[in-house]
This record gives C-alpha cells, structure tokens and sequence, in this order.
C-alpha cells in the first residue's frame, strides 16, 4: 500500500531516526513519476536516468531541511525540475551553443531514437514541444501532459498562476502553429 | 472562440499518452539504484561531508590552540598589570576630595622632590620694566624678594 504523503510528512517530523526510512518511501512513491518528468525535460533516457538519480541524491541532503512549507510532491519535483534544468545549461555550456539549439538537436534525436514508441502524430507533437522555450515547454508538459493544477506547478517553477495561464495559452497557439505547418 | 476551440480539438485529437519507454525492468532496478547512489556518497542529512565538516577536526585543534595562547596573553598581563594611568582631571578631582588631609609641608616637599629647578625666563629687558613699571614695584621690595 502506497504511503500517503501527509503521513510521510508525519514520519519526517515525529524522530530524526525515520528520515531514512521516508526517503525509501519516497523514492518507492516517486521513482517512476520523477523518472517520466525528467525524461520529458531531458529526452534522453541514459541522461533522465542519470538525472533522475541526482534529483533524489538531492532531495535526500536536503530532507532534513525540509520544513514543510510546501508539499512533498511540490518539492520533490521542484528538485526534480532544477536539476533537469541545470543539466540542460551544463550540457549545452560543453558544446557551445544555446540551449534552444539544443532542443532542435533534441527534436531530431526523437526521430532516431529506439525508446520512441509513438506514431507520427505524437512525434510531432513532441517537436512541437521541443520548438517551445523551455520554460513554456516546461509549462505545457506540466499542464497539458501531466494534468498537474496550476497551483503545484506554480510552486514548482517559483511562478505565478497568472504568468503560468499566459505561458500555457502561447504555448497551445504555437504547437497549433507548428502541428499546421508540418 | 470558435478558433480556440478548434485549436483545443486539433490537440486533443492527439492522445495524450507517453510516447516514450524505458528498457526492460528499468523502473526495477532504479530505485535500488538510488539506494547505492545514496550509500555511496555516504551522505546523510546529519553527516553532510561539506568542507566545514571535512576540516572540523582540524578546526577544533586550531581553536584549541587559539584558547590556550589567549588565555597565557591575560594571564601574563594579569600579572604584569601597569599602573594605572591617572589623567590631571583625575588627579585634581582625588586632590579636591582629600585636601583636608593635606597639609601644607607636604605639598611643600612633593613639589620640592619633582626639583622643577629655576624656570627660564622668556622675557625681554624692556618687558621686565615695563611690568615693574606698571606693577609699580620699586627697588626695596625687589632686594627683598631676591633675599
């Protein structure tokens, strides 16, 4: 049975002596959902599954930091997300060019890539994600994909409800663009 | 709207499921994959191995030491305490309070010890008669001065 996260919390906050066994919890709650999260950020899978892996080494240095101020959902995948991020930076940092470019090269490893299952039409939906900045593609994925409310996404990415509902209504109009042009 | 809407359709028209997959028994294995990652780092909330903690040894030996040459440092000057530096309104004030206790003789002789000796004088020939002029001091009471 799944461990809820309001008795996580719980556990966290009654001896320091639980904090290893919360973390197991949550890493067991957890693991595949943050997987899924990178993986739309990062594309590849040998770098989601190394991010992923850096994502909960953080979120455990830093579990006894946790005060509770927002959900444990929400700052899991606040870490999840900044570390995807911050990998992206890095990784176009070593091969010189600007992290948009990068979701090009991106957009053109999906159509070679062997963990691809989709048909054509998710393909393009993908490439049209990939077209997007980031943090708009960011914003999609969370709403339109993940079905994530506003609110959580909002403590996720450190924005508000109102640049998040702008962001996600661009972010509509231009993959509507791009899925008309191809 | 009615665009909108049709925006709306043409993506929903798109399922919405994960295009993606993970190799065989991936999600089996990753989560002991954390669990090694985790063990070797050795990293838990309480032993953090920051630079802090790395040299914390280090820095324990080096206050130490600090406390200990602080410590010699006030116990010689503890024992070697100067005397009391006492400031002239200091002094006039002490002087002030205890002058029923003085009697003349003995500011007689603690002058005549510090044998401040003859002043030198800075005074021209014509200022000196100027003053005896005007101070209207004749030749008698000066010889009787000077005896």
């Amino acid at each position: 049975m799944e461990t809820s996260d309001s008795e996580l919390l719980a556990l966290l906050r009654e001896s320091r002596d639980n904090h290893h066994r919360v973390f197991q919890l949550l890493v067991k709650k957890y693991h595949q959902k943050i997987y899924w999260h990178i993986r739309q950020i990062v594309i590849d899978h040998e770098d989601a599954n190394d991010v992923t892996q850096n994502a909960f080494i953080k979120a455990w240095e830093n579990l006894s930091g946790f005060r509770g101020e927002s959900s444990l959902y929400t700052w899991l995948y606040r870490i999840a997300t900044n570390e995807a991020l911050g990998f992206l930076k890095r990784k176009n940092k070593r091969h010189l060019f600007s992290i948009d470019h990068h979701e090009q090269l991106l957009a053109g490893q999906i159509e070679h890539d062997p963990l691809f299952d989709g048909d054509e039409i998710q393909r393009r939906l993908q490439q049209a994600m990939l077209s997007l900045p980031t943090k708009q593609r960011l914003v999609f994925q969370m709403k339109y994909m993940q079905e994530m409310k506003y609110e959580d996404i909002s403590h996720i990415l450190n924005t508000s409800v109102g640049a998040l509902k702008a962001s996600y209504y661009h972010a509509v109009k231009k993959i509507e663009q791009f899925l008309e042009k191809y | 709207m009615n665009n909108k809407n049709n925006t709306r359709r043409k993506l929903t028209d798109i399922p919405k499921e994960n295009p993606f997959r993970v190799p065989e028994g991936y999600f089996d294995k990753l989560q002991d994959k954390i669990d090694k990652a985790v063990a070797i780092r050795q990293v838990t909330p309480d032993e953090k191995r920051g630079f802090f903690s790395l040299l914390r040894p280090q820095l324990a030996l080096a206050a130490g030491f600090a406390g200990l040459v602080l410590l010699g440092y006030f116990a010689v000057k503890l024992i070697l305490k100067p005397e009391p530096e006492t400031s002239q309104n200091d002094l006039a004030e002490y002087i002030e309070f205890h002058m029923d206790d003085f009697d003349e003789s003995q500011i007689i002789d603690a002058l005549g010890e510090q044998d401040p000796g003859i002043p030198e004088l800075d005074y021209t020939d014509d200022e000196i008669i100027y003053y005896l002029v005007t101070e209207d001091i004749d030749e008698i009471t000066i010889m009787e001065e000077l005896q």
